[in-house]
């Protein structure tokens, strides 16, 4: 009796399991490969309409708690930076009221 | 042949220790055969796996022919570890209450395959071995079956079959007849009794049943960690 044979019929014997294993590993590789593409498309996706609706923005400073200081605008950083007053609003659509930025 | 001195084996149970082996000590000698009987979880497996040097124990020392046995510690170093599976493939042969066959192979290839791991030189020679098991076991026609289509005593002697196709001099076997009726149980109690008295092999039984440790020649009653003659 040698080795060879036995890891053969080994193989054998549990050739159903190590198929099932190989689909499993198949199957979750294809969902993530395919989660990280359509994340990464979403992302360009929304780069592309900051660029389009802002035009040639490379950072964007929020304030989400209230205004911020004048004098943060006149950082020399800052210095070809636009300031915009942001605020909640509603668009009468039909009958509806849709929530948006103004 | 084998001497235990003063063995103590204690388990981590939480934020405390459970001393599973008291100062414990066993004196075996060559073609003996030992029963161990005792409650559940009084430590009966314990004790067979530190005969069969598969566990270390914590305190005491454990001898095999007035030899100290190398331990299976961490620290244990490559030549000590060698020495430890020589020791295992070819001194002793375990038999435990699942049998634990390797479902994908046929008998003659599972009792072969302790062979493969002493690297038998003569694989003919083991062929001719485990035929002769397999006779002595009264199974010789199951010899190309696959185990999984074997009763529980079957599967029971073709378990002794393997454990004792490297001739080892000791034989462990843990609640051999666990799973078997009492019927099944007392033919594989005059198997090991055939073993003992004809193949000369020291064995050391653990059991549940005392129709079974009446096989033996000497019974020892393990009570909190601690042997007692029976």
């Amino acid at each position: 009796m040698t080795l060879a044979p036995l890891i053969a019929q080994s193989r054998k014997h549990y050739q159903r399991f190590y198929w099932l294993v190989s689909f499993a590993v198949i199957l979750m590789t294809a969902v993530l490969t395919g989660s990280l593409l359509l994340g990464d498309s979403v992302r360009g996706t929304l780069v592309q309409r900051v660029g389009e609706r802002l035009g040639k923005t490379e950072t964007i400073i929020t304030s989400r708690t209230g205004f911020m200081s004048d004098r943060l605008m006149q950082q020399p950083l800052l210095k070809e930076a636009q300031g915009y007053l942001l605020m909640d609003g509603f668009v009468s659509v039909g009958e509806k009221l849709l929530p948006v930025y103004v | 042949m084998l001497c235990l001195e003063n063995i103590t084996k204690r388990y981590a149970d939480g934020q405390r220790a459970l001393t599973v082996l008291d100062d414990l000590s066993l004196q075996v000698n060559e073609g003996e055969f030992i029963a161990i009987t005792g409650e559940s979880g009084a430590g009966k497996t314990t004790l067979l796996n530190i005969l069969g040097t598969l566990v270390s124990p914590d305190e005491g020392q454990y001898l095999i022919r007035g030899k100290k046995c190398p331990m299976t510690n961490s620290g244990t170093g490559r030549d000590e570890t060698e020495r430890l599976c020589q020791l295992r493939n070819k001194e002793i042969g375990f038999v435990y209450q699942d049998h634990r066959l390797l479902p994908q192979y046929t008998v003659r290839q599972n009792i072969l395959l302790p062979t493969l791991a002493a690297k038998s030189t003569s694989m003919e020679e083991e062929e001719q071995h485990a035929l002769e098991l397999l006779e002595f076991m009264g199974i010789a026609a199951l010899k190309d079956s696959p185990v999984t289509q074997l009763s529980g005593g079957e599967q029971t002697r073709v378990a002794i079959c393997r454990a004792l196709i490297n001739r080892p001099s000791i034989l462990l076997a843990d609640e051999p007849t666990g799973q078997l009726d009492a019927a099944n149980a007392q033919t594989i109690a005059k198997l090991f009794q055939q073993v003992n008295t004809q193949l000369h092999t020291t064995i050391i039984m653990a059991t549940h049943s005392a129709e079974m440790a009446k096989v033996a020649q000497k019974t020892y009653r393990l009570i909190k960690g601690k042997l007692m003659n029976d």
